[in-house]
């Protein structure tokens, strides 16, 4: 097996386990989408199910995804740094970029969990099927969707091990990309001159293109636009993650912070 | 009860002691601003009524739970892990005013947040209330305050009990969110949950303000006042009890900085 998929194999794994003992951990990913789910049901309870399957299912789904990687992903880099493994991970033989890799695939495979909790607890409790018009379709947007989050995760762990000051402003991340996404209404409810900053998040695209898949694609120009926008950011969200875990590599060996709180 | 005020003051600066200035406007300005305006628009647009003030005041009187939870919540094990809670159980001092004191400056502090949910729903959302009806509102916002602390209290005394303080505090949190009403109509929640609304701190202060913003029976509002009050009152007794509980129990098992 290549070294590399070994390294990403084995930091996933361990970081699956390591979260897995992290009760704020067991909360954002088992915890969480229940009572999310249920807080967006109540809210949506007298809507149609179209309604339902898209802004509590769909809704519910995507900030539990969320959740895991902006406190997981992101905290990751922070905890390292506390326990003062961040040095010896970064001076490790494999390269930094991929144990980090492997730490987000391992919280992404655990939020995806976390999204199919949140979907059966509705469908389970409240007795509404998530049915969708068009499933080929949604599956690769949900696979899409799920390489985006993972460069999103890698994006703000980069972020985080460049500027301390980043772990402030995780704890203040949920509720804008909650706002500009549209996890749980329509982003046309939202001021007009909010609409730029949706565009540039891919779970805008990704949760529209969702919503488009339940009901069934009346344009498919519409779908396609959306579709590239969500392929366009991943691919401008990969290329800038690696930039930075450039940055951290020159900044690291030139100031010889990286370990330091 | 000049030692009543300086303790109180003391924990919370304690408490948030590790903050600065930047952090504390982040979480307890920024966040529950966020906060607001999110539960504003899901508001708006589920219920499709350009009137959401008592979405307003229900979720802004909510972020309050932010104080009674991560600050009141945390309180006894913060002081457990720093070393502090055997000299508070060994204080000669009345242990009650010093365990009534840790929620005290958190009322205060929980009111700046308060505020903050309510101008952004003035800003925002043309949010209003008359001039004549500001200091009932401004107590029944304050008995509300006090109500959540006590239920704070509750929760830091099952915080020396149980080990994973974080999913308590989190899931308490969500809890209240869901049954207090303040998010969306109790009579939609399964009825055997509606039940539990009704013992929970917080529930009728957001009532009584919300009834502040049209036409009001003034008996009613004084009635769900006094009975959130009295709820309050009967929360911050019985996490004072768990406590004195749990000081008998650590003192037969020489337990009590254990974790």
């Amino acid at each position: 097996m290549n070294a590399d998929l070994r390294v990403l194999i084995s930091s996933s794994l361990l970081q699956m386990k390591q979260s897995f003992s992290r009760s704020m951990f067991k909360f954002c990913m088992v915890v969480y989408p229940l009572l999310y789910g249920f807080t967006l049901y109540m809210l949506y309870k007298d809507h149609d199910r179209e309604q339902i399957i898209s802004y509590v299912m769909l809704g519910s789904a995507v900030s539990s995804l969320w959740g895991t990687i902006s406190f997981s992903s992101a905290g990751d880099i922070n905890r390292e740094r506390f326990m003062g493994a961040l040095e010896i991970i970064f001076n490790a033989p494999s390269r930094f970029m991929i144990i980090m890799l492997g730490k987000v695939i391992g919280n992404t495979i655990l939020g995806t969990a976390s999204m199919i909790i949140s979907i059966v607890f509705i469908v389970v409790s409240f007795g509404v099927p998530f049915t969708l018009a068009d499933p080929f379709l949604f599956a690769i947007i949900f696979i899409i969707g799920i390489l985006s989050f993972t460069a999103i995760a890698m994006l703000l762990s980069g972020l985080l091990t460049i500027s301390r000051s980043t772990a402030v402003l995780m704890n203040c991340l949920d509720y804008p990309i909650l706002i500009l996404c549209g996890v749980a209404f329509p982003i046309s409810v939202l001021p007009q001159w909010t609409i730029p900053f949706s565009y540039i998040l891919s779970p805008t695209h990704f949760l529209i293109l969702g919503r488009m898949c339940v009901k069934g694609i009346s344009d498919y120009n519409l779908f396609s636009y959306h579709l590239l926008w969500l392929i366009g950011l991943t691919f401008l969200y990969t290329l800038l993650f690696l930039h930075f875990y450039k940055v951290i590599d020159i900044k690291a060996r030139q100031h010889a912070t990286l370990g330091v709180i | 009860m000049k030692r009543f005020f300086f303790q109180s003051y003391i924990s919370f600066k304690a408490l948030f002691g590790w903050l600065n200035l930047e952090a504390y406007l982040l979480i307890k300005i920024i966040n529950p601003l966020l906060q607001i305006l999110f539960f504003s628009i899901l508001s708006k647009y589920v219920f499709q009524t350009d009137n959401i003030a008592p979405w307003i005041i229900g979720n802004s009187i909510l972020l309050s739970t932010k104080n009674a939870i991560y600050g009141v919540g945390k309180v006894l094990v913060d002081e457990r892990n720093m070393g502090t809670l055997k000299l508070i159980v060994a204080s000669p001092g009345s242990n009650f005013l010093i365990f009534a004191g840790r929620g005290f400056m958190h009322i205060f502090d929980a009111l700046i947040t308060v505020t903050v949910g309510l101008l952004v729903g003035f800003l925002f959302f043309d949010f209003s209330i008359a001039m004549s009806n500001l200091f009932l509102f401004a107590v029944a916002i304050l008995i509300s305050l006090y109500s959540a602390m006590a239920i704070g209290q509750v929760i830091s005394c099952l915080g020396l009990v149980y080990r994973d303080i974080h999913m308590l505090l989190n899931v308490s949190e969500y809890l209240l969110i869901i049954l207090t009403g303040a998010s969306f109509p109790i009579s939609r929640l399964p009825l055997f949950l509606q039940g539990f609304s009704r013992f929970l701190p917080v529930t009728r202060g957001v009532e009584a303000a919300r009834m502040l913003t049209s036409q009001y029976d003034l008996i009613v509002l004084l009635k769900l006042l006094t009975q959130e009050f009295f709820i309050g009152s009967l929360y911050l007794f019985a996490g004072y009890f768990s406590f004195k509980l749990l000081e008998n129990l650590s003192r037969r098992k020489a337990s009590l900085d254990m974790y």
